[in-house]
C-alpha cells in the first residue's frame, strides 16, 4: 500500500516535471529566436561550431547520392556521346574565333592602359573548393563548403561558377562554411542589364528564379538581357555574370541564374579584396570603420567652426 | 567476466536509448546533403518530422522533448533557417503527438499515414508563419506545401526503416 502512494507520488512528480519541461523548452525556443535576431556574432559563431562537426557526418551521407549521381551522368554521357562530340566541335571553331578576337583586344587594351599610364587593380585570388552538402528547403538556399577559417575563407567572399555567380560566404567555421546562394530569400545583389546598363537589385525569394527589384521607372527590361553584377555597395566587383531575364510582367521581373544548383560539386570562392557592405564585416572592422567615422565627423565641425570665423586682420594680435 | 558482462548490458542499454535520437539526427542531416536531384533541394521533405512523429508515438520514453529540441535546434544551426524555426515545430510535434499516441498504437499503417499527412501540413504552416514572422519577410507557400506533400510521400519508407529498427534493437524496453 506504502509503495503503491511512493510510486503515485514519483508518476505525478514525473509527469510534473515534464511538464514544467515542455514550457520551459517552448520558452527556450522563442529565446532562440530572438537571439537570432538580436546577438548575431554569437549565433554565427555557434552556427560555425556545428557546421565543422556536423559537415563530415554530412559528406560521409552524401557519397552514395553522389555516387548514383555519377552513375546517372555516365550512362547520360554515353547516351549523348555522339551529338555532344557535334556540338563540341561547332563550339570550339566558334572558340577559336573568340580566341583571336580576344588576343587583338588585349593587345589593343594593354596599349591604350600603357598610354593612359593606368594602374590595374589587384588580382583577385581564387581557390577552389568541394560542395559538400545543399542545405535545401523552402526556408533557406545555401550551401555547405570544404573550407573553413583556416584555408583563409572569409565572411562575405564571392563565390562563382564559370557559369556565374553562385553566392557569397555567410558563415565561417574552422574547416567548413556555409553560402548563402543568390536565390535565397535573404539575398541582394546590386546588379545592372548589360546591354541598357540599367541598375536594379537581384531580391532572392527562396524559388528558383529571383527577382528584379528597384528598377528605374520607365526601363527597358526585356526576356534574354543579361544581367551581370554591378559592383555597387563594394561587396562585389562589377561584370560577374548572374542570370539572364526569363520573363517581364507588369509587376515582376525574373531572373534565370547561370548557376544550376543540383550541379554544383565544385565552386570557386574568389577574395578580391573588397571591404564589402557594413553588414559583412566583423567586429573589429566595423569598430574601426566607427572610429574613423567619428574622426572625420570631428575634422568636419573643427573645419566649419574655421571657416564660420572671421578672417583675423593682417598684422592683428593673435 | 562478470564486469564484461556488466559493461556490454551497460553499453547495449546506452544504444538503446539514444537510438531514436541518432536516427532523428541522421534524417536531419541527410536532409542537408546534394541529393543531385533537378529542383529537389528546393523541395526537401523534412525527414525529420517523418522520424520524430514515429518515435513520438512508439517509444516516446526513448525519444524525449530534450531528443526534439536539440535536433532541430542542429538542423537550425546547420540549415540558416532563422534559430528556434525547426526546434519549436519539432518540439511541438513531440509534443502534440505523444499525446494522441494511443489514436495511433496498434491501428493500420493507413491511420499512422493519415495522422502524418496531418502533422505534416500543420507543421508547414506553423513554420511558415514562423519563418514570416523571424524574416520579417514572406516566404512563397506553395514550397512549403509542396514540401509537406513531399514529406508524406516519403513517410511509408521511413516508418518502414523506424519499424525495422524498433523490432530489431529496442524488442525489449529498457
Amino acid at each position: 500500500m506504502k509503495t503503491g502512494a511512493v510510486t503515485g507520488r514519483w508518476h505525478s512528480a514525473r509527469l510534473l516535471l515534464q511538464r514544467f519541461a515542455f514550457v520551459v523548452l517552448v520558452m527556450a525556443a522563442f529565446a532562440l529566436m530572438l537571439l537570432g535576431k538580436a546577438d548575431t556574432i554569437l549565433v554565427e559563431r555557434m552556427r560555425g561550431v556545428v557546421v565543422d562537426l556536423m559537415t563530415p557526418v554530412i559528406r560521409a551521407l552524401s557519397q552514395p547520392a553522389g555516387a548514383l549521381a555519377d552513375v546517372a551522368d555516365n550512362v547520360r554521357d554515353l547516351a549523348n556521346l555522339r551529338a555532344e562530340n557535334a556540338r563540341l566541335r561547332e563550339e570550339n571553331q566558334q572558340l577559336l574565333l573568340w580566341r583571336d578576337a580576344a588576343r587583338r583586344l588585349e593587345a589593343e587594351n594593354t596599349q591604350f592602359r600603357s598610354l593612359l599610364d593606368y594602374t590595374p587593380p589587384p588580382e583577385a585570388q581564387t581557390f577552389a573548393i568541394r560542395v559538400m552538402g545543399d542545405t535545401g528547403g523552402a526556408f533557406a538556399h545555401s550551401l555547405l563548403v570544404a573550407a573553413g577559417s583556416k584555408d583563409h575563407m572569409r565572411k562575405g567572399m564571392a563565390v562563382l561558377t564559370g557559369e556565374g555567380l553562385v553566392g557569397r560566404v555567410a558563415q565561417v567555421g574552422r574547416r567548413a562554411s556555409r553560402v548563402v546562394l543568390i536565390t535565397d530569400i535573404t539575398s541582394r545583389v546590386p546588379v545592372v542589364l548589360e546591354n541598357t546598363r540599367t541598375r536594379a537589385i537581384l531580391a532572392g525569394n527562396n524559388s528558383e528564379r529571383p527577382r528584379l527589384i528597384y528598377v528605374p521607372a520607365g526601363a527597358r527590361v526585356l526576356p534574354g538581357d543579361r544581367v551581370v553584377t554591378s559592383g555597387h555597395a563594394g561587396a562585389l566587383p562589377p561584370g560577374i555574370p548572374v542570370g539572364v531575364v526569363s520573363s517581364v510582367d507588369d509587376t515582376v521581373i525574373r531572373v534565370q541564374p547561370f548557376i544550376d544548383r543540383d550541379r554544383l560539386e565544385v565552386v570557386r570562392v574568389v577574395d578580391f579584396g573588397l571591404s564589402g557592405i557594413l553588414g559583412s564585416l566583423d567586429v573589429e572592422t566595423r569598430a574601426a570603420q566607427a572610429e574613423a567615422m567619428k574622426a572625420a565627423r570631428e575634422r568636419g565641425r573643427n573645419q566649419r567652426i574655421k571657416d564660420s570665423q572671421p578672417p583675423a586682420a593682417e598684422g592683428a594680435e593673435p | 567476466m562478470i564486469i564484461e558482462k556488466t559493461f556490454r548490458q551497460k553499453f547495449d542499454l546506452a544504444v538503446r536509448q539514444i537510438l531514436p535520437f541518432v536516427t532523428a539526427l541522421l534524417a536531419a542531416l541527410m536532409m542537408a546533403t546534394q541529393t543531385h536531384v533537378p529542383r529537389l533541394n528546393s523541395l526537401m521533405p523534412s525527414l525529420a518530422l517523418c522520424v520524430v512523429y514515429f518515435w513520438s508515438i512508439h517509444r516516446p520514453s526513448l525519444f524525449g522533448m530534450g531528443s526534439a529540441f536539440a535536433v532541430g535546434l542542429i538542423q537550425d544551426m546547420l540549415t540558416g533557417v532563422p534559430l528556434g524555426l525547426n526546434t519549436l515545430v519539432l518540439l511541438l510535434t513531440r509534443a502534440g503527438v505523444a499525446t494522441q499516441a494511443r489514436l495511433f498504437l496498434g491501428k493500420p499503417f493507413s491511420v499512422h499515414w493519415w495522422g502524418f499527412c496531418l502533422i505534416a501540413l500543420i507543421a508547414a504552416v506553423t513554420s511558415w508563419v514562423l519563418a514570416a514572422v523571424a524574416l520579417g519577410m514572406i516566404v512563397p507557400i506553395g514550397q512549403v506545401l509542396a514540401s509537406a506533400l513531399f514529406s508524406a510521400l516519403v513517410f511509408p519508407p521511413i516508418f518502414w526503416v523506424c519499424s525495422v529498427i524498433e523490432r530489431r534493437l529496442l524488442a525489449e524496453d529498457p
